[in-house]
């Protein structure tokens, strides 16, 4: 920075941190001080602020020079008593930056306060130098001087609105920021209902540029994004009181197949008139997890099968249907694979492990859909059957029976063969699930007392 | 509260009616006076300090806004020159050392009656009618590399300044360099680069003397001679040497200067 501003070229690169943010103009301030200078008839004026550390930062000068911030002399400025009009220069060390800017010693130095919260060390320092050219004193001339001590007041409320302007600017940087930068789409609707911001993230989503949009620019995109949700109706339902009730909150998941979106939208300060926001949260990755989870709750994992919660869970479904809909009584079939543990002793659990999966494969290509195989433990399976006559589900049980027998399973310690034997009832009446597994799992043991390999069956009639 | 002297590691030596003041350079504290020390010692009350940022925990005393010019720490060496009582005193400075000295002796004519200048520059930037010796360009690329690996940087860099392939005094010189705070040193290169004292140095009223080194990357000959030209009572020594630190390469080259310069001052004293 040259020392004088106007008489050495200018030097590209700031040296210092600025103490004057760009984009604040000093067009008051510099006439404030211009005016004081005339006023009070000084060869140089220096307005500053400082603060407790006593580093006095260069707000204006008249004439229009550059100085350094520089330390010490503030303080020393307010201690002085100025009642009595200007002071010696000789009395205060006057810093180097202001004394290379004189051209001429200085000689005399009058300092008007101007103490605001945050830089009680502030003021405006009018310097008289050496050897002046004779002035006129008429009685105007010193009038006008002894009146500018009434400008102090000015001043410190110039620097109170300047430090109240940088505060907000602050604030509002800090805050646009945090709305760039948060990973949420967030909209924000101003309390006048007007106009309303939108960040980046929100940008992306809506497909258009960030920053400040009219109200109906933005309820358009929302709108646009609503209806391409899966869950559209639910949604326009659930937003419809919006219009009446300006404090209502609301948080659902906007579904969009590939994306799942939490929204939540709150009155700003929870009041309405203040404006509203909403938070738009991707969950798509959650909604991933959650349904992994609720798979891996749900089924074996050895075999993929349902586990014996899910199959309970969804046997008490199955029954609740068939009392509603008065359809075929649901069928239970226990399975067991026949010698299992001595499968597992000469073939180690490795191979005992391979032939569950396998037979658990070959049961469920027998099967449809809806019918729900389980693996209750260890070699126990079940199936219930729904929608199916007495004869029917006899020949669903036999063509299980023989697929699990119809070729030995092969494994790493060698080809295993495997026979299943296989409990069959019917569910009478209301009959519950327990009751109609428990009676299952009696021709399940009938089976095995029998010979094993075959299917036992509890039926409600008779099978010719 | 401590005294500005003690903070920046002020310390007083030396026999002699009449005290010298020694202003180091970027990079260096007050050791980098170690081989002039003796001769200064036998003749004069020798005052030494760290500019602020320098030596020893020099971030202590370092504010980046009121030393964000020369002034500051113009400032800070009037408040020593106070403290000490150093009224007339012979100020040698080296490189921006002396720069700070002119600062001062411009601001207040009363506490240095001379001023003796080792390869000191009022301004490092190549301009119309001014040769620097820098373009901007190649000032920026040193920032650069200052912010980017600072002590990548100091391996290049000091082996320059230095200028003779001495490894003791590249070593010494680094010693000195690592003790700042990087983000310090950087800020103190970008104002040194920066400044430009072209129309504060007319305004000297003492004397000056000017050492420049024949051969020195930091300060073309030609800045020595523009100085010379510009102040009032000015003498130029162009010494025999290479690097811009010629002080501690060759001390035997500037006393010798000094024989001749300051002899008469102190036997008249």
């Amino acid at each position: 920075m040259p020392p004088l501003a106007a008489a050495s070229p200018q030097t590209p690169i700031p040296q210092t941190p600025q103490a004057e943010p760009a984009g604040i103009s000093n067009d008051g301030l510099d006439a404030l001080v211009n005016f004081a200078r005339r006023a009070a008839g000084a060869d140089v004026l220096l307005a500053f602020e400082a603060g407790d550390d006593g580093l006095a930062k260069p707000l204006s000068a008249s004439p229009k020079i550059d100085f350094m911030p520089f330390g010490k002399l503030a303080p020393m400025l307010h201690a002085a008593d100025w009642s009595q009009g200007p002071l010696a220069a000789e009395m205060f060390n006057l810093p180097s930056t202001i004394q290379v800017l004189l051209d001429r010693p200085a000689r005399e130095l009058w300092f008007l306060p101007a103490p605001v919260p945050e830089a009680r060390f502030s003021g405006m320092l009018f310097i008289w130098l050496s050897n002046p050219p004779p002035v006129c004193e008429c009685s105007f001339r010193l009038g006008m001087r002894d009146q500018v001590g009434m400008l102090a007041p000015v001043f410190s409320q110039m620097l109170i609105d300047r430090g109240t302007i940088l505060r907000k600017r602050q604030a509002m940087q800090r805050f646009q920021d945090l709305f760039g930068s948060v990973p949420n789409g967030v909209v924000i609707i101003e309390g006048h209902g007007q106009s309303g911001l939108i960040n980046a993230q929100m940008a992306m989503l809506f497909a258009m540029s960030a920053g400040e949009k009219t109200v109906s620019e933005i309820a358009e995109a929302m709108r646009a994004l609503r209806e391409r949700c899966i869950n559209a109706e639910f949604l326009t339902e659930l937003y419809r009181p919006l219009q009446r009730a300006l404090d209502l909150e609301l948080r659902a998941v906007w579904d969009l197949g590939h994306l799942k979106l939490e929204v939540e939208t709150h009155p700003i300060l929870g009041n309405g008139r203040n404006g509203r926001i909403w938070l738009f949260h991707d969950v798509t990755a959650q909604h991933i997890v959650d349904e992994n989870l609720r798979k891996l709750a749900a089924t074996d994992a050895l075999t993929g099968l349902w586990n014996r919660r899910q199959f309970f869970a969804a046997g008490e479904a199955l029954l609740a249907e068939q009392d509603a809909s008065g359809s075929e009584p649901v069928a239970a079939l226990m399975l067991d694979i026949d010698y299992f543990k001595a499968i597992n002793d000469r073939y180690g659990h490795q191979a005992g492990d391979e032939v569950l999966r396998e037979i658990s494969a070959r049961l469920k290509s027998m099967l449809r859909h809806q019918d729900q195989l389980s693996r209750l433990g260890g070699e126990e399976f079940a199936v219930l059957l729904s929608g199916l006559s007495a004869p029917g589900v006899v020949e669903i049980a036999e063509r299980l029976r023989q697929a699990a027998a119809s070729a030995p399973v092969s494994t790493a310690d060698g080809d295993i063969e495997v026979r299943i034997s296989i409990g069959v009832t019917q569910r009478r009446g209301d009959e519950s699930l327990v009751m109609l597994l428990q009676r299952a799992d009696k021709a399940l043991y009938a089976a095995k007392a029998g010979g094993r390999n075959r299917v036992i069956c509890d039926l409600l009639a008779d099978l010719v | 509260m401590a005294t500005k002297f003690d903070r920046l590691h002020g310390r007083i030596s030396g026999r002699g009616k009449t005290t010298v003041v020694l202003g180091h350079g970027f990079g260096c504290d007050q050791t980098a006076w170690a081989g002039l020390l003796p001769w200064f010692e036998s003749r004069f009350r020798v005052v030494m300090f760290d500019f602020a940022g320098c030596g020893p925990d020099g971030e202590a005393n370092y504010d980046p806004l009121r030393h964000g010019s020369l002034f500051g720490h113009a400032d800070d060496l009037l408040e020593i020159l106070d403290e000490v009582g150093a009224e007339n005193c012979i100020y040698v400075g080296h490189s921006v050392g002396s720069m700070i000295g002119v600062a001062a002796s411009v601001a207040n004519h009363r506490t240095i009656s001379k001023i003796v200048m080792i390869a000191g520059s009022p301004c490092y930037l190549n301009h119309e009618d001014y040769q620097g010796g820098f373009e901007q360009a190649e000032l920026n690329g040193l920032y650069d590399g200052m912010a980017t690996n600072f002590q990548a940087w100091a391996a290049g860099f000091v082996p320059l300044v230095v200028g003779v392939p001495d490894h003791e005094v590249v070593d010494e010189f680094c010693r000195m360099l690592f003790q700042m705070r990087p983000d310090i040193a950087l800020a103190m290169a970008r104002m040194i680069f920066q400044s430009d004292m072209r129309v504060v140095l007319p305004r000297l009223e003492c004397p000056v003397h000017l050492l420049q080194p024949l051969k020195d990357m930091a300060v073309p000959v030609a800045v020595a001679n523009w100085m010379k030209s510009r102040i009032g009572d000015a003498t130029l020594d162009v010494i025999p040497t290479e690097g811009h630190v010629p002080h501690i390469t060759a001390p035997a080259a500037i006393i010798d200067v000094l024989e001749r310069r300051l002899t008469p001052l102190f036997e008249a004293a």
